[in-house]
Parts: C-alpha cells; structure tokens; sequence
C-alpha cells in the first residue's frame, strides 16, 4: 500500500504540490488527472523518491520510506514514461534489456509471455526480429510497457502512456491494465478513455489534490 | 641535421600585414570581427612569447623532476579548461575528473616507453611537446563528451528514471547516455584520421620537416601521435564521464544541480 501524507513540494519559490494525501490500496486502478504543470508527473516522481519534499512523507505499508530502502523500495514499482526508451538493436534485443542489469541476472526472459503480451497490445510478434530503431514511435512505447511488464512488479506508475499511440493501440492498452485486477495502477493521463474503462479518477491542480467519487 | 632558417622579428612584423586582408573582408561585409582578430592575435603572440621563455629554460634545466612537474601542470591546467568549457564547477568536479586526465597520461607514457629509451621520454625535448600535443588535442572531445553526457542526462530525466527502476544500477542506467556522449567526442575524429596526408599535412610532421628531418622519420612519428592522441581522447573522455557521473548524481540518483555552471 502506497501513502503519500502531507506531501508539500516546492521548486523556484513555486508550490508544486500542496499538502497532499493519497492513499493507493493494492489491486485499486487509479487515473490521476489535471492540467499540465499541475504537479501529476512530479507526484510519481516523489513515489520513487526522485522528487524530495520539503514537507509529509512517503510510506509503503505505513512505514516512511528511507534513502536506506531505496533499492528495495523501487523495485516494488514498475515506471513507465511517455516516450520509449532509445535503443540500438533488434526489438527482441529491446525486450531483454531489463535482464542484463545485474540486479535482474536470476531472473529470464519468458519468450512466449512477450508473444502473448506483444498480441495482447496489438503487436505482431514477428516485429521482434527488426530493427527497434525502424519502428514507429507506438510501436516502440508499447514494446517499452511489455518490456516493463516481464518484471512482474505489483505497482504500476504510468506517466501518460498513451499521448503518442492512435485509438485502437490506446485503447488495447487502457483495456490490458484494466482487467490485470492482480497489479495496482497509478495512471497519469490527459485521456478520458481510462475513467471509461473503470478507472477511478483523482485530480491534481496547481497542486491540490482531491478525489472524485 | 640542418638548421631551420631563422625568421627575424622584423620579419615577422612585416608579414603580420597580410592581416589587412581579412580585415578588410570583415569592414566590407561591416563584421565587427575585426576587433577581436587583433586582440587574438596580440594574446597569441604574447602567450607564445612566454612559452618560448620557460620552454627555453626548462630544455636548459633538462631534470627529470622538473619535466614531470610541467606534464602535471599541463594536466591540471588542462581538466581546469575542459570543466569550465562544458559549464561545470571547478571546484564540484576537479578532484572527480582529474585523475582520468593522470590516468590517461600514465598510460599514454607507457606506450611511449615501447618506442622510446626512459631517458629520452623522460628528456624535456621529447616528453614536454608530445605530451603537450596529446593533452592539446584531447581538450575538443572531452568538453563534447561531458556536455553531451550532461545536457542528454538533464533533457532525459525520465530514461534515467526509467531505467533505475527497471533494475538498472548507477553504472547500467548512465551507459546509453555514455555511449552517445562518446560516439559524438571521438566518433568524427575517426573520419578526420582517414583523410589525413591528403586533406591536411599534419601540424608535427610540417614542423619536423621544416625542422630538418626527412619526411619519412616524420610520418613515422606523426603515425605515433595520432594513434597517441586518439586513444587519449577515448580513454580519457570515457574516464572523466564515468568519474564526473560519480560527483553528478546524489545517493537517490538524483542531478545534483550544483556541479553545473550558470547557463548563460
């Protein structure tokens, strides 16, 4: 379970986020919305500890979080941004870049479960043998979300995901994170069509959060 | 060996006046160049005027101690200047970055010890000007490396992220930043060598052959440099990015701002 409790963050004299509480469940599906510089990717930023606060806490099953457990803290989450990581070499090559970083050594790539989740978001499997740079950019940002999601980590920070791919991809994707019940899903976005998949929506502006029932 | 002709100081002074062209293009194309063409030149010849004198004196001296000592100043001198042309911090990064440059100019000693005896590197006639060329022409790729490696890190915030929480550890989440960074320090460097003896005749052998010696001793050291000076680029460009990266990011991978000097 995720806390953010009395988060005050603020940067250049600016108040970015002001006294803000959430509280994730696990299994919850949340959309957090609001305008842009409303604070919504700093708030993911703070959950990973790459945004200090100047006030309130970060807590993972109502334990403050600690630079002591960051390695552990982070690999609890799986982060993805809105646009796909640079990379030389085959999309297959793509995918199993998580598995040679040290820290992922004992773990292996499933090559089936890439088939299946590449099908799942509308990708032709057969895409994996070419060139990741010869892909267009939503091919390439939903070969990053599979690429993210083989690490089978529980929570998920999505950084508006969706902003670069056409309707039926976003909408293959949107679908995909609303029926996976077993992950938590924290999803910044500008897109109403993840409230219509069943998302809870929170919204952040000039730094107040609130939530909408 | 035969001596090279002396140019007279008069004679310089005269020749000096081919200046008038450029000047007269820039007043004809109302460039306001002109200006700063004649402080350069006035600061160049002054810089070289002083060089000349303790050059003089140290090839008099000629002690092993006092050569060594020149090679470390140069070094310093060199790491100040690349620090302050890629806007970093002086006093943040210096420590950090140093001992790539000492590392660098170990190495590329040794490898002047395969081809020459201790005494003769170690004399201020060959260490001083070989060591001075290859720490000259490694200043460009450094600054390119370690502003690109910064400026990419700073504009890619979220890769960086991206990566940490995928598993990465501080050295796998850097090294596409690193490889890029690299290609652009040394990548052209590796064309500009293709061409050399056909587009230009490089500065060391112009100057050996005017010197007295014969062009083929001279190609034989101007191959030596240029081997020299391209494995100084890339071992020292990929040393001080992977030791700047050690003072550049605080224990939660965060930028530390203040290795960064003010944009201007």
């Amino acid at each position: 379970m995720l806390e953010f409790r009395n988060v005050t963050l603020r940067r250049a004299g600016r108040v970015i986020l002001d006294q803000v509480n959430l509280t994730v469940s696990p299994g919850e599906h949340l959309a957090l919305t609001g305008p842009s510089g409303g604070g919504k990717s700093t708030l993911l930023k703070v959950a990973l500890l790459f945004e200090s606060v100047d006030e309130g806490a970060v807590l993972w099953n109502k334990r403050e979080v600690s630079v002591a457990d960051l390695t552990t803290h982070r690999s609890r989450f799986l982060y993805i941004g809105q646009k796909p990581l640079p990379f030389e070499g085959t999309a297959a090559e793509y995918l199993d870049l998580p598995f040679t970083f040290a820290a992922n050594r004992a773990l292996r790539a499933d090559k089936a479960e890439q088939d299946k989740l590449m099908e799942a978001l509308g990708l032709d499997p057969a895409l994996k043998k070419s060139p990741y740079t010869r892909l267009s950019g939503g091919e390439q940002q939903r070969l990053t979300i599979i690429q993210g999601l083989q690490l089978e980590r529980g929570f998920c920070l999505l950084d508006e995901i969706t902003s670069s791919l056409d309707q039926d991809s976003m909408r293959s994707v949107v679908g995909f994170f609303a029926q996976d019940t077993a992950r938590t899903v924290l999803a910044v976005t500008h897109n109403r069509e993840w409230l219509d998949f069943g998302f809870s929506e929170v919204s952040l502006e000039s730094g107040k959060l609130w939530r909408r029932e | 060996m035969n001596e090279t002709m002396v140019i007279s100081i008069p004679a310089l002074f005269i020749f000096s006046f081919i200046l008038v062209f450029p000047v007269l293009i820039f007043r004809h194309l109302r460039l306001r160049l002109t200006r700063d063409l004649l402080i350069s030149m006035a600061r160049m010849a002054v810089q070289l005027a002083l060089v000349a004198v303790y050059l003089e004196y140290i090839f008099r001296l000629d002690m092993l101690l006092v050569n060594v000592a020149w090679v470390l100043v140069m070094i310093v001198v060199a790491s100040g200047s690349i620090l302050r042309q890629s806007l970093l911090s002086w006093r943040k990064c210096l420590w950090t970055i140093l001992p790539a440059h000492l590392l660098t100019a170990l190495l590329i000693l040794t490898g002047f010890l395969l081809v020459f005896d201790f005494a003769t590197i170690t004399s201020a006639r060959y260490l001083v000007p070989l060591m001075g060329m290859v720490l000259g022409n490694i200043l460009r790729s450094n600054v390119v490396a370690l502003d690109r490696f910064f400026s990419e890190l700073r504009a890619n915030v979220e890769v960086h992220i991206q990566y940490l929480t995928l598993g990465a550890n501080g050295a796998e989440a850097v090294r596409p930043f690193l490889r890029n960074a690299l290609r652009a320090a040394v990548g052209p460097q590796i064309g500009t060598v293709a061409t050399m003896g056909i587009v230009s005749l490089p500065g060391m052998m112009t100057g050996q052959i005017l010197g007295g010696s014969s062009p083929a001793v001279a190609i034989v050291y101007q191959i030596m440099i240029m081997i020299a000076i391209f494995t100084a680029a890339t071992v020292s460009s990929f040393l001080a990015m992977h030791f700047a990266k050690k003072a550049a990011f605080d224990p939660c991978g965060r930028l530390n701002e203040d290795i960064f000097l003010k944009r201007p």
